[in-house]
């Protein structure tokens, strides 16, 4: 069963007598406990879409669905993560990863007492009462990542988290989601433009084309769980990584 | 410490120097007194000064929290709406461009010569940058944490008390560290118009009576306790904002262990 539908969705910018036309008709879902990945060229749309999704912008025609319930133009419905971490500066880990429970009146007192038991698997053990400025890139998307979890909601947006961090983290980082993912059975919508973490982590790939966004291509990952990092030299994996190339040259 | 010792050797060549020439040219007391007599005329009337000192202090005290609380009323109205932010703001800037040395003869018209005048000119000597600091503080919130926020289904008064308030406090506290610096001279020009205690009056009293050293203390003393505000202000900020003062990162090497 689909956590998340988006159909239909379209959205175009008027601003100063331009016209700019975002996403055009995009449809697509995420199955309870499946990794989707979208990618497309850089400035596609694909955040306008997520900006819908979370509630941010409404779209000019289509909906979105949470558990078959129309949630367009709602806010606090998903979890999100962007590309930046966005921990604030004045709080420290522990205090910056419970927020979300402090925004929707869950007693921060239980909140705290979970995200510590999460620390070590987050790998920000010893860290709780420091400060996001102490920490490494790694460490405080991981943080992000930890406070996004701790939302508790049914479906995580994320946007390129690992898009800032050098090669050796990100591939670290990547492996350590998919444990993550793999341990609570969350359903996780990823935005990234590099082909081979979308592989590498996805049940299923969607391509965007080139502004106006539409969905190209849909692109099944039979490759079998747990991946470790040798899957990138399987023949499988090759060849999903070729016909994506393929269907992003021909949007672009 | 250390960052202020080059300020320090400085101060302390240039009194030297002051003394030696003094010395050396002979020159009368009354006209300029040697940094050392001006520190004997200090020790010898402290209990007048202190006395003095008391009422200074009291009415700086007063108009910088006075100041404070108005600033932050008007900062938080102004913020929460905009079109009294376009109306009001550009007059506060206009408002500085009004010589304080005028308008406080009409507080003490207004007020009297008891305390209240004084305690006015400080308020609204401060007024002006804390109001402008928690003004541009609120403002510089990234827009993307706004948003998170938003996305996690924030009212407006969560976003502004987790968020925006505290995104503001590195800039508020530049504020409150200038108006501070300014406070107390704020009183002495108020008690320098009309009063019967204070700094400033002790100062008139004594270039009246041609006490040049007792100006010089009375301007050390104001100097001494400007810092002393200041410095009582830096060390609120830094307990208020200690990740503000925390910025050493670790080195990454030194502890990811992730892929263990």
């Amino acid at each position: 069963m689909a956590v998340i539908d988006v159909k239909g969705v379209s959205k175009t910018f008027y601003s100063s007598g331009s016209i700019l036309k975002a996403i055009k008709d995009i449809s697509l879902s995420v199955n309870r406990g499946e990794f989707v990945s979208i990618v497309g060229p850089s400035g596609c749309g694909k955040s306008t879409l997520f900006n819908i999704i979370s509630g941010l912008q409404l779209p000019d025609s289509g909906e979105i669905r949470i558990n078959g319930e129309n949630v367009t133009g709602k806010k606090g419905k998903v979890a999100y993560m962007p590309q930046k971490d966005l921990l604030f500066p004045w709080r420290t880990i522990i205090d910056n990863v419970v927020l979300g429970s402090e925004i929707q009146g869950i007693p921060v007192k239980q909140a705290r007492k979970e995200a510590l038991n999460l620390m070590p698997l987050f790998g920000l053990q010893g860290f709780e009462h420091s400060y996001p400025s102490e920490l490494s890139g790694g460490m405080r998307q991981r943080a992000a990542l930890l406070r996004t979890f701790l939302c508790k909601k049914d479906i995580m947006l994320l946007d390129e988290p690992f898009g800032r961090l050098d090669e050796i983290t990100k591939s670290k980082m990547q492996k350590w989601l998919l444990d993550v993912w793999e341990r609570f059975q969350t359903s996780i919508l990823f935005i990234t433009h590099d082909i081979e973490e979308a592989v590498f982590l996805s049940d299923r790939v969607y391509v965007f084309s080139d502004r106006p966004a539409v969905v190209n291509a849909e692109i099944k990952v039979n490759l079998s769980r747990p991946r470790s990092q040798d899957v990138i030299n399987h023949p499988e994996f090759l060849n999903i990584k070729r016909r994506l190339w393929k269907a992003l040259k021909e949007s672009i | 410490m250390k960052k202020y010792f080059p300020s320090a050797a400085f101060m302390a060549a240039f009194l030297i120097l002051w003394q030696f020439l003094v010395f050396l040219f002979d020159v009368e007391s009354w006209f300029l007194p040697s940094p050392l007599l001006i520190l004997k005329t200090l020790v010898e009337s402290s209990d007048l000064l202190i006395h003095h000192t008391i009422t200074t202090i009291y009415e700086t005290l007063w108009g910088f929290f006075a100041s404070v609380v108005t600033a932050f009323i008007l900062a938080v109205v102004m913020d929460t709406y905009p079109t009294i932010k376009k109306g009001i703001y550009p007059l506060l800037v206009v408002s500085q461009t009004i010589p304080i040395i005028f308008i406080a003869p009409l507080l003490m018209v207004w007020f009297g010569y008891g305390l209240l005048p004084k305690i006015f000119v400080v308020a609204l000597v401060c007024f002006f940058p804390i109001v402008v600091s928690l003004v541009e503080g609120l403002e510089s919130v990234d827009p993307d944490m706004v948003n998170l926020l938003l996305i996690m289904g924030a009212t407006k008064s969560q976003i502004f008390r987790k968020v925006r308030f505290p995104a503001a406090f590195p800039s508020f506290f530049s504020g409150l560290k200038i108006a501070a610096t300014y406070s107390v001279m704020g009183a002495v020009i108020g008690e320098w118009l009309g009063a019967s205690r204070g700094i400033g009056y002790f100062m008139i009293l004594s270039s009246k009576s041609f006490r040049v050293d007792r100006v010089f203390a009375a301007i050390a003393l104001i100097s001494f306790l400007s810092l002393a505000f200041f410095g009582l202000i830096e060390l609120a900020s830094r307990l208020a904002m200690p990740w503000h003062y925390k910025n050493e990162q670790i080195p990454q090497e030194l502890y990811d262990d992730t892929n263990e």
